[in-house]
């Protein structure tokens, strides 16, 4: 007896749904940059309170890197250690860390030697890097390196 | 006879016209919901876009460490050669900084035993910062 109101009041209700579904993907590449942010927010943090100066000017990582350039033990190990105390990684959140310096001749990064640790694998593509600074003073001559996290989450 | 059959069909229109008039209201409501839903997912999204475009990470990280190895260029190394470390120390990070793709440029110049003054220049397609280009900065060795 209503159809046409009926068929009229479907098309409506059929138009706004599809809409709605249209936004999703929209919505879903929000989420994933959202994500990203977070990740790179995790490891700027962590890095952050690894390299607090304390009352020598020196830090927790400076120390970890000289150990590892000028000593013998690994510092990507121990960076990778204190992760691990963290609870990131029963959120499935996950690292590889790197101790890098600068060819200055081919402007590319180098692994130091003892200077990665990469327990979880190689990162996927939607990884996100964070990197520190650290500067070892041998002498006169500061030498510096970079203390790099790539994070992503599963 | 004519006037009931009249009445009857006008009952039945507005029926019908009950039906489309809550499929539109349905239709608006869920139109409000998706709109509501999406404007606070893209707040979100911009703050975090925020985040990742300006390399505010980056600028204090360049400026803390400027400070710092200064700071143990005074304690640890050869202060007598503060100028010719912090050169050095210049120059590495901003080839570090260069293979990210920043433009650097930091000079520190010892004024006396206590104290230096800074000058930072950091920019890239986004940002253009300096610090003590245009006025002096100084900052405490101790």
């Amino acid at each position: 007896m209503h159809t046409i109101e009926a068929l009229m009041t479907a098309l409506l209700i059929i138009s706004v749904v599809t809409f709605a579904a249209r936004s999703v993907p929209t919505t879903s590449t929000q989420l994933s940059e959202t994500m990203a942010v977070q990740l790179k927010l995790y490891a700027e943090d962590f890095l952050n309170i690894l390299d607090m100066e304390r009352e020598d000017h020196t830090s927790w990582l400076y120390h970890q890197v000289n150990g590892t350039v000028n000593g013998s033990f690994n510092g990507a190990d121990e960076i990778m250690g204190q992760w691990l105390k963290t609870n990131l990684s029963n959120k499935g959140v996950f690292c590889k860390v790197e101790i890098l310096r600068l060819n200055a001749t081919t402007l590319t990064f180098e692994r130091v030697p003892n200077g990665t640790n990469d327990t979880f694998g190689e990162p996927p593509a939607n990884a996100v890097s964070v990197w520190k600074l650290v500067t070892v003073l041998d002498g006169v001559v500061p030498e510096v390196y970079e203390v790099r996290l790539t994070a992503w989450q599963i | 006879m004519a006037n009931l059959s009249g009445g009857a069909r006008n009952s039945t229109a507005r029926k019908g016209q009950w039906i489309v008039l809550s499929g539109l209201i349905l239709a608006l409501g869920l139109l409000v919901v998706v709109l509501l839903l999406n404007q606070a997912l893209s707040a979100g999204y911009r703050v975090s876009q925020a985040e990742m475009q300006f390399p505010s990470y980056e600028l204090n990280e360049l400026y803390e460490e400027t400070v710092r190895v200064a700071k143990l260029v005074r304690t640890k190394g050869d202060f007598g050669a503060f100028n010719d470390s912090m050169a050095e120390y210049a120059e590495n990070v901003s080839k570090i900084y260069a293979a990210h793709g920043f433009v650097v440029n930091v000079s520190m110049v010892k004024k006396d035993e206590k104290s230096a003054s800074i000058c930072i220049l950091l920019s890239n397609e986004k940002v253009n910062f300096t610090l003590g280009v245009y006025a002096e900065r100084s900052i405490p060795l101790e």
